[in-house]
Protein backbone atom coordinates (compact mmCIF):
# COMPACT_ATOMS: atom_id res chain seq x y z
CA UNK A 1 0.00 0.00 0.00
CA UNK A 2 1.24 3.50 -0.88
CA UNK A 3 0.58 6.74 0.95
CA UNK A 4 0.80 10.35 -0.26
CA UNK A 5 0.49 13.37 2.00
CA UNK A 6 -0.32 16.80 0.56
CA UNK A 7 1.17 19.62 2.67
CA UNK A 8 2.02 23.27 2.27
CA UNK A 9 3.51 24.75 5.42
CA UNK A 10 1.05 27.65 5.37
CA UNK A 11 -2.71 27.51 4.87
CA UNK A 12 -4.32 29.16 1.87
CA UNK A 13 -2.06 27.77 -0.85
CA UNK A 14 -4.84 25.68 -2.38
CA UNK A 15 -3.74 22.43 -0.79
CA UNK A 16 -7.23 21.19 -0.01
CA UNK A 17 -8.61 22.24 -3.42
CA UNK A 18 -5.83 20.23 -5.06
CA UNK A 19 -6.42 17.25 -2.79
CA UNK A 20 -10.10 17.35 -3.77
CA UNK A 21 -9.09 17.32 -7.44
CA UNK A 22 -6.73 14.40 -6.89
CA UNK A 23 -9.58 12.62 -5.11
CA UNK A 24 -11.63 13.04 -8.29
CA UNK A 25 -8.92 11.63 -10.54
CA UNK A 26 -7.40 8.78 -8.55
CA UNK A 27 -9.10 5.39 -8.52
CA UNK A 28 -8.97 2.72 -5.82
CA UNK A 29 -7.92 4.80 -2.87
CA UNK A 30 -8.94 5.88 0.59
CA UNK A 31 -8.99 9.62 1.25
CA UNK A 32 -7.95 10.91 4.69
CA UNK A 33 -8.18 14.47 6.00
CA UNK A 34 -5.49 14.89 8.65
CA UNK A 35 -5.94 18.64 9.10
CA UNK A 36 -7.83 17.82 12.28
CA UNK A 37 -7.57 21.37 13.67
CA UNK A 38 -9.61 22.79 10.79
CA UNK A 39 -10.69 20.04 8.39
CA UNK A 40 -12.13 21.46 5.17
CA UNK A 41 -12.05 18.60 2.66
CA UNK A 42 -15.43 17.27 3.79
CA UNK A 43 -17.00 20.51 2.54
CA UNK A 44 -16.24 19.34 -1.00
CA UNK A 45 -16.54 15.59 -0.55
CA UNK A 46 -19.94 15.79 1.15
CA UNK A 47 -19.48 12.53 3.06
CA UNK A 48 -22.18 10.18 4.26
CA UNK A 49 -20.96 9.22 7.69
CA UNK A 50 -21.00 5.49 8.38
CA UNK A 51 -19.23 5.37 11.73
CA UNK A 52 -18.30 7.93 14.39
CA UNK A 53 -15.64 7.19 16.97
CA UNK A 54 -14.99 9.39 19.99
CA UNK A 55 -11.33 10.18 20.35
CA UNK A 56 -9.78 10.48 23.79
CA UNK A 57 -6.50 12.31 23.56
CA UNK A 58 -4.67 13.30 26.68
CA UNK A 59 -6.16 12.68 30.09
CA UNK A 60 -7.46 15.47 32.30
CA UNK A 61 -6.78 15.88 36.02
CA UNK A 62 -9.86 15.96 38.22
CA UNK A 63 -9.75 16.89 41.91
CA UNK A 64 -12.06 15.38 44.49
CA UNK A 65 -12.84 18.36 46.74
CA UNK A 66 -14.02 16.15 49.61
CA UNK A 67 -10.77 14.24 49.84
CA UNK A 68 -8.41 17.12 49.17
CA UNK A 69 -6.47 18.40 52.22
CA UNK A 70 -5.11 21.43 50.34
CA UNK A 71 -1.48 20.46 50.88
CA UNK A 72 -0.61 22.32 47.64
CA UNK A 73 1.67 19.55 46.37
CA UNK A 74 -0.22 19.36 43.06
CA UNK A 75 0.09 23.13 42.61
CA UNK A 76 3.82 23.02 43.35
CA UNK A 77 4.57 20.14 40.98
CA UNK A 78 2.49 21.11 37.95
CA UNK A 79 4.87 22.33 35.26
CA UNK A 80 2.10 23.61 33.01
CA UNK A 81 0.59 26.20 35.32
CA UNK A 82 -2.67 24.29 35.06
CA UNK A 83 -3.44 24.39 38.79
CA UNK A 84 -3.87 27.74 40.52
CA UNK A 85 -3.56 28.60 44.21
CA UNK A 86 -7.25 27.87 44.74
CA UNK A 87 -6.47 24.44 43.27
CA UNK A 88 -8.77 24.88 40.30
CA UNK A 89 -7.65 22.86 37.30
CA UNK A 90 -7.52 24.69 33.97
CA UNK A 91 -8.76 22.32 31.27
CA UNK A 92 -6.98 24.24 28.52
CA UNK A 93 -3.61 24.14 30.26
CA UNK A 94 -3.65 20.60 31.68
CA UNK A 95 -1.52 18.35 29.47
CA UNK A 96 -2.62 15.19 31.27
CA UNK A 97 0.82 14.16 32.52
CA UNK A 98 -0.46 12.66 35.77
CA UNK A 99 2.15 14.27 38.05
CA UNK A 100 -0.48 15.94 40.29
CA UNK A 101 -2.26 12.64 40.75
CA UNK A 102 1.04 10.93 41.59
CA UNK A 103 2.16 13.46 44.21
CA UNK A 104 -1.23 13.75 45.91
CA UNK A 105 -0.87 12.11 49.35
CA UNK A 106 -4.60 11.45 49.79
CA UNK A 107 -5.44 10.20 46.31
CA UNK A 108 -7.73 13.12 45.62
CA UNK A 109 -6.78 13.60 41.98
CA UNK A 110 -7.75 11.16 39.28
CA UNK A 111 -6.90 11.27 35.60
CA UNK A 112 -10.05 11.07 33.53
CA UNK A 113 -10.72 10.70 29.81
CA UNK A 114 -11.50 13.84 27.91
CA UNK A 115 -13.48 13.87 24.70
CA UNK A 116 -10.86 15.44 22.51
CA UNK A 117 -12.38 14.87 19.12
CA UNK A 118 -13.99 12.51 16.67
CA UNK A 119 -12.95 10.20 13.88
CA UNK A 120 -15.49 9.74 11.09
CA UNK A 121 -15.56 6.94 8.57
CA UNK A 122 -17.63 7.82 5.53
CA UNK A 123 -18.54 7.18 1.92
CA UNK A 124 -18.24 9.82 -0.78
CA UNK A 125 -18.72 9.98 -4.54
CA UNK A 126 -14.94 9.55 -4.80
CA UNK A 127 -14.72 6.56 -2.49
CA UNK A 128 -14.15 5.95 1.20
CA UNK A 129 -13.11 8.95 3.27
CA UNK A 130 -11.82 9.14 6.85
CA UNK A 131 -11.52 12.42 8.70
CA UNK A 132 -10.94 13.65 12.20
CA UNK A 133 -12.16 16.74 13.98
CA UNK A 134 -10.40 17.99 17.06
CA UNK A 135 -12.69 19.83 19.44
CA UNK A 136 -11.70 23.48 19.54
CA UNK A 137 -9.05 24.40 22.10
CA UNK A 138 -7.92 20.80 22.50
CA UNK A 139 -4.48 19.26 22.31
CA UNK A 140 -3.13 15.94 21.01
CA UNK A 141 -3.82 16.61 17.36
CA UNK A 142 -0.87 14.36 16.47
CA UNK A 143 -2.51 11.42 18.20
CA UNK A 144 -5.78 12.09 16.43
CA UNK A 145 -3.94 12.17 13.10
CA UNK A 146 -2.53 8.72 13.87
CA UNK A 147 -6.01 7.46 14.63
CA UNK A 148 -7.35 8.83 11.33
CA UNK A 149 -4.49 7.22 9.43
CA UNK A 150 -4.95 3.89 11.17
CA UNK A 151 -8.62 3.86 10.31
CA UNK A 152 -7.79 4.76 6.70
CA UNK A 153 -5.31 1.88 6.52
CA UNK A 154 -7.83 -0.51 7.98
CA UNK A 155 -10.37 0.51 5.31
CA UNK A 156 -7.80 0.21 2.54
CA UNK A 157 -6.92 -3.31 3.62
CA UNK A 158 -10.51 -4.33 4.06
CA UNK A 159 -11.42 -3.22 0.53
CA UNK A 160 -8.19 -4.11 -1.09
CA UNK A 161 -7.36 -0.53 -2.11
CA UNK A 162 -3.72 0.28 -2.72
CA UNK A 163 -3.41 4.00 -2.03
CA UNK A 164 -4.12 6.45 0.77
CA UNK A 165 -4.36 10.12 -0.19
CA UNK A 166 -3.82 12.34 2.86
CA UNK A 167 -4.68 16.03 3.14
CA UNK A 168 -2.15 17.29 5.67
CA UNK A 169 -2.36 20.14 8.18
CA UNK A 170 -0.53 23.49 7.98
CA UNK A 171 2.63 24.22 9.94
CA UNK A 172 5.58 21.96 10.69
CA UNK A 173 4.63 20.74 14.18
CA UNK A 174 3.03 17.78 15.86
CA UNK A 175 0.13 16.99 13.47
CA UNK A 176 2.34 17.55 10.40
CA UNK A 177 4.93 15.10 11.66
CA UNK A 178 2.15 12.61 12.40
CA UNK A 179 0.79 13.07 8.86
CA UNK A 180 4.20 12.51 7.27
CA UNK A 181 5.71 9.64 9.19
CA UNK A 182 6.03 6.53 7.07
CA UNK A 183 4.41 7.90 3.89
CA UNK A 184 5.92 7.34 0.44
CA UNK A 185 5.56 10.80 -1.01
CA UNK A 186 5.00 14.29 0.37
CA UNK A 187 3.43 16.55 -2.25
CA UNK A 188 4.37 20.08 -1.21
CA UNK A 189 2.02 22.74 -2.57
CA UNK A 190 3.94 25.99 -2.89
CA UNK A 191 2.73 29.45 -3.81
CA UNK A 192 4.99 31.75 -5.84
CA UNK A 193 5.13 34.48 -3.21
CA UNK A 194 8.12 35.56 -1.12
CA UNK A 195 6.52 34.11 1.99
CA UNK A 196 5.39 30.99 0.13
CA UNK A 197 8.97 30.21 -0.86
CA UNK A 198 10.05 30.56 2.75
CA UNK A 199 7.20 28.29 3.93
CA UNK A 200 8.11 25.64 1.35
CA UNK A 201 11.76 25.62 2.42
CA UNK A 202 10.79 25.13 6.07
CA UNK A 203 8.30 22.35 5.49
CA UNK A 204 10.80 20.68 3.18
CA UNK A 205 13.27 20.47 6.07
CA UNK A 206 10.69 18.51 8.04
CA UNK A 207 9.94 16.22 5.09
CA UNK A 208 13.64 15.48 4.70
CA UNK A 209 14.12 15.08 8.46
CA UNK A 210 11.65 12.20 8.36
CA UNK A 211 13.10 10.65 5.22
CA UNK A 212 10.04 11.14 3.00
CA UNK A 213 10.43 11.76 -0.73
CA UNK A 214 9.29 15.31 -1.59
CA UNK A 215 7.61 16.39 -4.83
CA UNK A 216 6.65 20.02 -5.41
CA UNK A 217 3.56 21.51 -7.03
CA UNK A 218 3.58 25.25 -7.73
CA UNK A 219 0.02 26.46 -7.42
CA UNK A 220 -1.08 29.75 -9.05
CA UNK A 221 2.33 29.66 -10.78
CA UNK A 222 1.44 32.54 -13.09
CA UNK A 223 0.71 34.83 -10.14
CA UNK A 224 4.36 35.88 -10.23
CA UNK A 225 6.48 34.05 -12.77
CA UNK A 226 9.86 35.19 -11.40
CA UNK A 227 8.99 33.67 -8.02
CA UNK A 228 7.92 30.44 -9.73
CA UNK A 229 11.28 30.35 -11.51
CA UNK A 230 12.98 30.88 -8.16
CA UNK A 231 11.09 27.86 -6.76
CA UNK A 232 12.04 25.76 -9.78
CA UNK A 233 15.69 26.73 -9.48
CA UNK A 234 15.67 25.99 -5.78
CA UNK A 235 14.16 22.56 -6.48
CA UNK A 236 16.66 21.82 -9.24
CA UNK A 237 19.56 22.62 -6.90
CA UNK A 238 18.09 20.34 -4.25
CA UNK A 239 17.27 17.57 -6.73
CA UNK A 240 13.54 17.81 -6.10
CA UNK A 241 11.11 17.27 -8.93
CA UNK A 242 8.48 19.92 -9.69
CA UNK A 243 5.60 17.70 -10.78
CA UNK A 244 3.00 20.36 -11.42
CA UNK A 245 2.58 24.01 -12.33
CA UNK A 246 -1.07 24.91 -11.92
CA UNK A 247 -2.24 28.30 -13.22
CA UNK A 248 -4.41 30.65 -11.23
CA UNK A 249 -8.02 29.99 -12.17
CA UNK A 250 -11.17 31.62 -10.79
CA UNK A 251 -12.78 28.25 -11.43
CA UNK A 252 -11.22 27.03 -8.16
CA UNK A 253 -13.45 29.46 -6.27
CA UNK A 254 -16.52 28.64 -8.36
CA UNK A 255 -15.94 24.94 -7.77
CA UNK A 256 -15.54 25.46 -4.04
CA UNK A 257 -18.76 27.48 -3.77
CA UNK A 258 -20.56 24.68 -5.58
CA UNK A 259 -19.06 22.00 -3.37
CA UNK A 260 -17.01 20.51 -6.20
CA UNK A 261 -13.40 20.00 -7.19
CA UNK A 262 -12.25 22.01 -10.20
CA UNK A 263 -11.70 18.79 -12.17
CA UNK A 264 -15.41 18.04 -11.73
CA UNK A 265 -16.61 21.61 -12.11
CA UNK A 266 -14.59 22.62 -15.15
CA UNK A 267 -12.72 19.60 -16.54
CA UNK A 268 -11.75 21.41 -19.74
CA UNK A 269 -9.94 24.22 -17.92
CA UNK A 270 -6.17 24.55 -18.19
CA UNK A 271 -5.88 24.08 -14.41
CA UNK A 272 -7.81 20.80 -14.52
CA UNK A 273 -5.66 19.47 -17.37
CA UNK A 274 -2.50 20.37 -15.52
CA UNK A 275 -3.72 18.58 -12.41
CA UNK A 276 -4.46 15.42 -14.42
CA UNK A 277 -0.95 15.57 -15.92
CA UNK A 278 0.54 16.13 -12.49
CA UNK A 279 -1.13 13.01 -11.19
CA UNK A 280 0.33 10.96 -14.05
CA UNK A 281 3.80 12.09 -13.00
CA UNK A 282 3.16 11.33 -9.34
CA UNK A 283 1.81 7.91 -10.24
CA UNK A 284 5.04 7.13 -12.10
CA UNK A 285 7.09 8.16 -9.07
CA UNK A 286 4.95 5.97 -6.82
CA UNK A 287 5.74 2.98 -9.00
CA UNK A 288 9.49 3.46 -8.63
CA UNK B 1 -2.93 41.82 7.93
CA UNK B 2 -0.86 41.89 11.15
CA UNK B 3 2.09 43.58 9.45
CA UNK B 4 -0.05 46.16 7.65
CA UNK B 5 -1.85 46.93 10.88
CA UNK B 6 1.42 47.39 12.78
CA UNK B 7 2.81 49.70 10.10
CA UNK B 8 -0.32 51.85 10.30
CA UNK B 9 -0.12 52.47 14.06
CA UNK B 10 2.20 54.38 16.40
CA UNK B 11 3.82 53.07 19.59
CA UNK B 12 3.33 49.51 18.48
CA UNK B 13 4.74 46.03 19.05
CA UNK B 14 4.33 43.20 16.55
CA UNK B 15 4.86 39.65 17.82
CA UNK B 16 4.77 36.81 15.29
CA UNK B 17 3.44 33.80 17.22
CA UNK B 18 3.17 31.55 14.17
CA UNK B 19 6.43 29.92 15.21
CA UNK B 20 6.06 26.93 12.88
CA UNK B 21 5.86 29.09 9.76
CA UNK B 22 6.67 32.70 10.67
CA UNK B 23 6.23 35.16 7.80
CA UNK B 24 5.98 38.67 9.24
CA UNK B 25 9.74 39.24 8.95
CA UNK B 26 9.60 38.65 5.19
CA UNK B 27 7.27 41.64 4.82
CA UNK B 28 8.90 43.80 7.49
CA UNK B 29 12.58 43.10 6.84
CA UNK B 30 13.52 43.99 10.42
CA UNK B 31 16.97 44.59 11.88
CA UNK B 32 17.34 41.72 14.34
CA UNK B 33 19.20 42.96 17.39
CA UNK B 34 18.87 40.07 19.78
CA UNK B 35 18.47 36.28 19.53
CA UNK B 36 17.60 34.06 22.48
CA UNK B 37 17.42 30.29 22.53
CA UNK B 38 14.27 28.61 23.81
CA UNK B 39 15.02 25.70 26.10
CA UNK B 40 12.95 22.87 27.43
CA UNK B 41 13.99 20.31 30.00
CA UNK B 42 14.46 16.75 28.96
CA UNK B 43 15.37 13.65 31.01
CA UNK B 44 18.87 12.16 31.03
CA UNK B 45 19.32 8.67 32.46
CA UNK B 46 22.26 7.82 34.70
CA UNK B 47 23.16 4.34 33.43
CA UNK B 48 25.09 3.48 36.59
CA UNK B 49 22.08 4.00 38.80
CA UNK B 50 19.31 2.79 36.47
CA UNK B 51 18.14 -0.79 36.99
CA UNK B 52 15.81 -0.80 33.97
CA UNK B 53 12.71 -1.14 36.17
CA UNK B 54 10.64 0.67 33.54
CA UNK B 55 8.60 2.84 35.89
CA UNK B 56 9.57 6.03 34.05
CA UNK B 57 8.38 4.62 30.72
CA UNK B 58 5.09 3.38 32.12
CA UNK B 59 4.43 6.72 33.83
CA UNK B 60 5.17 8.82 30.75
CA UNK B 61 1.90 9.76 29.04
CA UNK B 62 3.66 10.89 25.91
CA UNK B 63 5.60 7.71 25.06
CA UNK B 64 8.79 9.71 25.27
CA UNK B 65 10.67 6.94 27.13
CA UNK B 66 11.10 3.31 26.14
CA UNK B 67 12.90 0.71 28.26
CA UNK B 68 14.46 -2.32 26.62
CA UNK B 69 16.37 -5.19 28.23
CA UNK B 70 19.62 -3.28 27.81
CA UNK B 71 18.83 0.39 27.99
CA UNK B 72 16.46 3.31 28.42
CA UNK B 73 15.76 5.27 25.24
CA UNK B 74 14.51 8.86 25.45
CA UNK B 75 12.71 10.49 22.51
CA UNK B 76 13.35 14.15 23.32
CA UNK B 77 10.87 15.60 20.79
CA UNK B 78 7.97 13.76 22.45
CA UNK B 79 8.83 14.93 25.98
CA UNK B 80 6.50 17.54 27.54
CA UNK B 81 8.94 18.26 30.41
CA UNK B 82 6.32 17.33 33.03
CA UNK B 83 8.90 16.02 35.51
CA UNK B 84 7.01 12.78 36.13
CA UNK B 85 9.77 10.32 35.22
CA UNK B 86 12.15 11.90 37.70
CA UNK B 87 9.50 11.77 40.43
CA UNK B 88 8.71 8.08 39.95
CA UNK B 89 12.28 6.83 39.53
CA UNK B 90 13.07 4.68 42.61
CA UNK B 91 16.84 4.89 42.01
CA UNK B 92 17.12 8.64 41.56
CA UNK B 93 18.69 7.95 38.17
CA UNK B 94 17.04 10.77 36.24
CA UNK B 95 18.20 14.35 35.92
CA UNK B 96 17.10 17.01 33.51
CA UNK B 97 19.12 18.70 30.85
CA UNK B 98 18.29 21.79 28.83
CA UNK B 99 17.62 21.30 25.15
CA UNK B 100 17.08 23.98 22.48
CA UNK B 101 13.86 23.72 20.47
CA UNK B 102 13.88 27.10 18.78
CA UNK B 103 14.69 30.77 19.06
CA UNK B 104 13.14 34.11 19.81
CA UNK B 105 14.42 36.95 17.64
CA UNK B 106 13.87 40.58 18.53
CA UNK B 107 14.50 43.77 16.64
CA UNK B 108 12.98 46.73 14.94
CA UNK B 109 11.58 47.68 11.56
CA UNK B 110 10.89 51.36 11.03
CA UNK B 111 8.95 52.40 14.16
CA UNK B 112 7.70 48.87 14.90
CA UNK B 113 9.19 46.87 17.77
CA UNK B 114 9.29 43.32 16.45
CA UNK B 115 9.60 39.86 18.00
CA UNK B 116 9.30 36.48 16.34
CA UNK B 117 9.63 32.86 17.39
CA UNK B 118 11.14 30.17 15.19
CA UNK B 119 10.71 26.49 15.94
CA UNK B 120 13.49 24.18 14.78
CA UNK B 121 12.29 21.82 12.02
CA UNK B 122 11.87 18.32 13.44
CA UNK B 123 10.49 19.60 16.74
CA UNK B 124 6.81 19.15 17.43
CA UNK B 125 6.04 21.25 20.52
CA UNK B 126 5.73 24.94 19.81
CA UNK B 127 4.01 26.00 23.03
CA UNK B 128 7.18 26.83 25.03
CA UNK B 129 8.32 29.16 22.22
CA UNK B 130 5.02 31.04 22.22
CA UNK B 131 5.20 31.31 26.02
CA UNK B 132 8.65 32.85 25.86
CA UNK B 133 7.55 35.21 23.07
CA UNK B 134 4.66 36.46 25.14
CA UNK B 135 7.12 37.43 27.83
CA UNK B 136 8.10 40.25 25.44
CA UNK B 137 4.70 41.92 25.68
CA UNK B 138 4.97 45.57 26.64
CA UNK B 139 1.57 46.70 27.92
CA UNK B 140 2.50 50.35 27.40
CA UNK B 141 2.29 49.77 23.67
CA UNK B 142 -0.35 48.57 21.27
CA UNK B 143 0.56 44.88 21.04
CA UNK B 144 -0.33 42.95 17.89
CA UNK B 145 0.06 39.18 18.15
CA UNK B 146 0.02 37.33 14.82
CA UNK B 147 -1.50 33.98 15.84
CA UNK B 148 -0.87 30.55 14.29
CA UNK B 149 -3.60 28.91 12.16
CA UNK B 150 -6.17 26.46 13.46
CA UNK B 151 -8.21 26.27 16.63
CA UNK B 152 -6.08 24.09 18.86
CA UNK B 153 -3.88 24.47 21.91
CA UNK B 154 -1.28 26.65 20.21
CA UNK B 155 -3.89 29.20 19.20
CA UNK B 156 -5.15 29.33 22.79
CA UNK B 157 -1.63 29.87 24.06
CA UNK B 158 -1.17 32.76 21.63
CA UNK B 159 -4.45 34.61 22.12
CA UNK B 160 -5.05 34.07 25.82
CA UNK B 161 -4.92 37.38 27.68
CA UNK B 162 -5.68 39.46 24.60
CA UNK B 163 -8.16 42.33 24.93
CA UNK B 164 -9.55 41.76 21.46
CA UNK B 165 -9.25 39.26 18.62
CA UNK B 166 -9.39 40.15 14.94
CA UNK B 167 -10.51 37.07 13.00
CA UNK B 168 -9.35 37.24 9.39
CA UNK B 169 -11.34 35.18 6.93
CA UNK B 170 -12.07 34.74 3.24
CA UNK B 171 -15.56 34.76 1.70
CA UNK B 172 -15.54 31.08 0.70
CA UNK B 173 -16.99 27.89 2.23
CA UNK B 174 -13.51 27.03 3.60
CA UNK B 175 -13.20 30.51 5.07
CA UNK B 176 -16.61 30.28 6.67
CA UNK B 177 -16.02 26.85 8.18
CA UNK B 178 -12.67 27.87 9.67
CA UNK B 179 -14.15 31.16 10.88
CA UNK B 180 -16.82 29.26 12.81
CA UNK B 181 -14.09 27.25 14.56
CA UNK B 182 -12.23 30.45 15.44
CA UNK B 183 -15.42 32.06 16.76
CA UNK B 184 -15.96 29.01 18.93
CA UNK B 185 -12.47 29.42 20.43
CA UNK B 186 -12.68 33.15 21.19
CA UNK B 187 -16.14 32.73 22.68
CA UNK B 188 -14.82 29.95 24.92
CA UNK B 189 -12.08 32.28 26.13
CA UNK B 190 -14.55 35.19 26.41
CA UNK B 191 -12.42 37.50 24.30
CA UNK B 192 -14.31 40.23 22.42
CA UNK B 193 -13.81 39.91 18.67
CA UNK B 194 -14.66 41.09 15.20
CA UNK B 195 -14.10 39.89 11.65
CA UNK B 196 -12.02 41.18 8.76
CA UNK B 197 -13.01 39.83 5.36
CA UNK B 198 -9.93 39.42 3.20
CA UNK B 199 -10.23 39.03 -0.59
CA UNK B 200 -13.70 40.53 -0.33
CA UNK B 201 -15.69 39.96 -3.50
CA UNK B 202 -13.86 36.76 -4.40
CA UNK B 203 -16.45 34.23 -3.32
CA UNK B 204 -19.97 34.23 -1.95
CA UNK B 205 -21.93 36.03 0.80
CA UNK B 206 -22.16 33.23 3.33
CA UNK B 207 -19.56 34.75 5.66
CA UNK B 208 -21.52 38.01 5.80
CA UNK B 209 -24.79 36.23 6.40
CA UNK B 210 -23.21 34.23 9.21
CA UNK B 211 -21.76 37.40 10.82
CA UNK B 212 -25.02 39.29 10.69
CA UNK B 213 -26.98 36.34 12.08
CA UNK B 214 -24.48 35.92 14.91
CA UNK B 215 -24.24 39.65 15.51
CA UNK B 216 -20.51 39.70 14.82
CA UNK B 217 -19.13 43.06 13.69
CA UNK B 218 -17.33 43.18 10.34
CA UNK B 219 -14.42 45.51 11.08
CA UNK B 220 -12.98 45.83 7.61
CA UNK B 221 -13.07 44.45 4.09
CA UNK B 222 -9.90 44.10 2.07
CA UNK B 223 -10.86 43.70 -1.59
CA UNK B 224 -9.85 40.86 -3.89
CA UNK B 225 -7.47 43.11 -5.78
CA UNK B 226 -4.70 42.39 -8.24
CA UNK B 227 -2.45 45.14 -6.88
CA UNK B 228 -2.70 43.87 -3.29
CA UNK B 229 -2.03 40.31 -4.47
CA UNK B 230 1.00 41.48 -6.47
CA UNK B 231 2.47 43.36 -3.51
CA UNK B 232 1.84 40.33 -1.30
CA UNK B 233 3.66 38.05 -3.73
CA UNK B 234 6.67 40.39 -3.69
CA UNK B 235 6.68 40.50 0.10
CA UNK B 236 5.67 44.16 0.26
CA UNK B 237 3.10 45.28 2.88
CA UNK B 238 0.39 46.97 0.82
CA UNK B 239 0.00 49.98 3.16
CA UNK B 240 3.47 51.13 2.04
CA UNK B 241 2.27 51.50 -1.56
CA UNK B 242 -1.37 52.31 -0.85
CA UNK B 243 -1.06 54.92 1.90
CA UNK B 244 -4.82 55.51 2.19
CA UNK B 245 -5.12 52.11 3.87
CA UNK B 246 -3.12 53.28 6.89
CA UNK B 247 -5.94 55.64 7.80
CA UNK B 248 -8.48 52.81 7.37
CA UNK B 249 -6.51 50.59 9.73
CA UNK B 250 -6.34 53.42 12.27
CA UNK B 251 -10.09 53.98 12.03
CA UNK B 252 -10.61 50.26 12.58
CA UNK B 253 -8.47 50.32 15.72
CA UNK B 254 -10.29 53.41 17.01
CA UNK B 255 -13.53 51.51 16.53
CA UNK B 256 -12.17 48.55 18.49
CA UNK B 257 -11.07 50.84 21.32
CA UNK B 258 -14.54 52.36 21.45
CA UNK B 259 -16.05 48.89 21.71
CA UNK B 260 -13.76 48.01 24.58
CA UNK B 261 -14.29 51.28 26.47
Amino acid sequence: MKQITVISGKGGTGKTSLTASLSTIIQNKVIADCDVDAPDLHLILNPKIKKTMVFHGLKLAKRDVERCIRCMKCYENCRFGAINRELDIDRDKCEGCGVCSYVCPVDAISMVDRDTGFVYTSETRFGPFVYGILRTAEEASGKLVFQVRQEAMRMAEERNLDLILIDGPPGIGCPVVASLSGVDIALIVAEPTKSGIHDMERVLKVVEHFGVRPLVCINKYDLRIENSIEIEEFCRRKGIEVVGKIPFDEGFIGALINGKSIVEYDPESEASKRIVEMWERIENRLGE
Amino acid sequence: MAVNLALSLENVQLIDCDVEEPNDHIFLDPDIERIEDVYVECPVIDKERCNLCGQCASFCMYNAIAVTKEEVIVFPELCHSCGGCKLVCPRDAITYERRTIGRVKSGRAKHVEFHMGVMNPGEIRAIPIVKQLKGKIDRKKVVILDAPPGAGCLVIEAIEGSDFCILVTEPTPFGLYDLKLAVDVVRKLRIPFGVVINKDGMGDRRVEIFCSRENIPILMRIPFDRKIADLYSMGVPFVLEMEEWKERFRIMVDGIEERLA
